[in-house]
């Protein structure tokens, strides 16, 4: 039989075999490294004739007819654009109702590849507004140019309107189920130390004797394959409680981790506390992010069993500058309807739609979780779904706005059916 | 065999290095086995990294580190045959394979019963006889290998030696 054999090993092996095995290998940390945040692509909502101004770039373009050919063609940019850093941030298109603001704009990285589909808008600002939300739309990665939406609610209308940014994320990722190495079983009692308020920068959970403790400075270098950002100093047992004390090199809170112990079963246990602080070059604790304790109650729990994991939120690049721009906003009237309907606490009485969506105004005590769903019958027969929803209810004044994905034209509308109701416009 | 054992809990912990040190080992074995079942050199080291993919995403569950040759054979011969399977039903597959390779002996014999593997046999066969004589499993390891009965391991590998037209010495065969 040595023939079977030697005939199966005759088979010539390629030079990139081996090659290929670390492409595997590759693939399952590429999938470990989950992205923070899924693109949504599909939420632009747009009004249908936007601020005037020069010939939109054709980067700019590109980038809109890839997410929506429709809205493309609707249009007409802000020629508001201003760079930083080699990183260039463009006002595309802004416009605004009685209710809310939208503004669209492109972050390019002219100089680098800093912008990418990660792409998460950290620090940033409105000149009009009570709230504010800030969402990646899109990212074209043959110009590096990512698309943005920011939304302003509730602010009073003006004309001239400020943007400004002041850092971003981008390389995002989340490594899931880290591991180190090293055995439970052979964690050893140790005293804690009380940690200063003035250096607790955030905590999380609820400690049972009030004031924070956590174990002195260690010197352990515990760390993981998957991630070099981090290790754990020190970890120790007192008083039926586990401690893991880990140090971040990145010292800004945005690299994080969420701890956990898990057994073969699955079984999780969580802390019951987490603190973040800071400590100097001797270990003294200060006012800083560098260093995060967590604290499991491990009462009557075999550590042998377990097994130290956590989930990392990593983010590869953390860019700060200075991106400000201020531009006229295009009002968008919209057009009102009577409208009486009860919904139990609260009665409709007036109903308004504009480009961006639907304002149900009344009086009463509803909730922001109000079930409110909207149909739009246009006058070709079609029918458009309106189901999220804002609510900008003050007190006993209640306005409920349910947004469109795509520019509403009120001309277009031949009747609206709110919770089955209908409404001819 | 603590050396090995010493790079499985590594790995089991995500240590990449000590994955593919212990992968290294196994992977021309790997290939030659998805080999034999494609006839294909792409589609060959498609196998080999998916095996490496699977191994490295599986392994902490591995809780015997001695059978881990035996895990990965297995990942390797139920990839082959899906792939078999998906291949099957997009294009017939090649025959011209054989006298691509560059063979680095000029043994013919060797060549003709290399050919009459990967051309006569079908897959089921081709498992058992890689199985018992390029591995050198037991008839009883075949079986709980592929999950398939001791005395259906031993008559498809008898219907496969006869299409080989290999001589059988008994002692070999029912030992």
């Amino acid at each position: 039989m040595d023939k079977l054999k030697e005939s199966v090993k005759s088979i010539p092996l390629p030079q990139d075999l081996h090659k290929r095995a670390k492409m595997g290998v590759s693939q399952v940390k590429k999938k470990r490294k989950k992205p923070w945040l899924i693109p949504s692509v599909a939420t632009v909502f747009l009004a249908s004739s936007i601020t005037v101004a020069a010939a939109m770039n054709d980067d700019v373009k590109n980038l809109l007819w890839h997410i929506s050919p429709e809205i493309a063609a609707l249009l007409e940019p802000i020629e508001s654009t201003v760079e930083y850093g080699g990183i260039k941030m463009e006002i595309v298109s802004a416009m605004q109702d009685e209710d809310m603001a939208v503004v669209y704009v492109t972050m390019q990285d002219i100089e680098g590849n800093r912008i990418d589909e990660t792409l998460d808008i950290y620090d940033y600002s409105m000149s009009k507004g009570r709230s504010f939300t800030v969402e990646r739309i899109g990212f074209d990665p043959t110009t590096k140019t990512a698309f943005v939406r920011f939304t302003s609610f509730n602010g009073s209308s003006t004309d001239k309107f400020k943007l400004k940014i002041r850092s971003f994320l981008s390389d995002k990722s989340v490594l899931e189920d880290v591991t180190f190495p090293l055995d439970l079983q052979d964690v050893e009692k140790q005293q804690t130390e009380i940690l200063p308020d003035d250096t607790i920068r955030g905590s999380g959970g609820k400690s049972p004797e009030g004031d924070a403790y956590v174990l002195p400075a260690g010197i352990l270098n515990i760390q993981t394959q998957l991630y070099d950002r981090m290790r754990i100093t020190n970890i120790g047992l007192h008083n039926d409680k586990l401690y893991v004390q880990t140090e971040w090199s990145a010292n800004n809170a945005i690299e994080h981790g969420e701890f956990y112990l898990v057994n073969p079963a699955g079984q999780k246990i969580l802390p019951t506390v987490s603190y973040s602080y800071g400590r100097d070059e001797q270990g003294i604790p200060i006012y800083a992010y560098n260093y995060e304790e967590n604290v499991f109650n491990v009462k009557d729990i075999n550590l042998a069993e377990y097994e130290l994991k956590a989930k990392i939120y990593t983010a590869g690049q953390y860019v700060e500058g200075d991106w400000e721009a201020s531009f006229k906003l295009e009002e968008m009237r919209g057009q009102s309807v009577p409208f009486a309907m009860d919904f139990g606490d609260w009665v409709a009485k007036e109903l308004k739609i504009s480009p961006l969506g639907l304002t149900i105004i009344g009086e009463g005590n509803a909730t922001e979780t109000e079930e409110l769903t909207a149909t739009i019958v246009k006058k070709d027969g079609s029918h458009k779904e309106l189901t999220s929803l804002v609510s900008f209810t003050d007190e006993n004044q209640v306005k409920l706005k349910l947004l469109s994905e795509d520019p509403l034209k009120p001309e277009q509308i031949k009747s609206i059916i709110i919770n089955g109701f209908k409404i001819n416009f | 065999m603590s050396y090995i054992i010493r790079l499985i809990k590594k790995a089991q912990k995500g240590n990449e290095k000590a994955f593919l040190k212990l992968f290294q080992m196994y992977e021309a074995d790997i290939y030659r086995m998805a080999f034999v079942y494609l006839k294909n050199e792409e589609e060959a080291l498609d196998i080999v990294q998916e095996t490496a993919y699977k191994a490295f995403d599986k392994i902490e569950g591995l809780k015997e580190p001695a059978y881990i040759k035996t895990w990965l054979i297995k990942i390797t011969i139920s990839s082959s045959l899906n792939r078999l399977k998906k291949l099957e039903k997009i294009v017939p597959m090649q025959n011209e394979y054989i006298d691509n390779i560059q063979f680095e002996q000029g043994d013919h014999t060797v060549k003709v019963l290399l050919q009459q593997i990967l051309e006569e046999l079908t897959s089921d066969e081709k498992g058992i006889v890689l199985l018992k004589y390029y591995e050198g499993y037991t008839f009883q390891e075949i079986a709980d290998t592929l999950q398939i009965p001791l005395g259906t391991v031993k008559s498809i590998l008898y219907r496969a030696l006869k299409k080989l037209r290999v001589q059988v010495e008994e002692a070999d065969f029912y030992g």
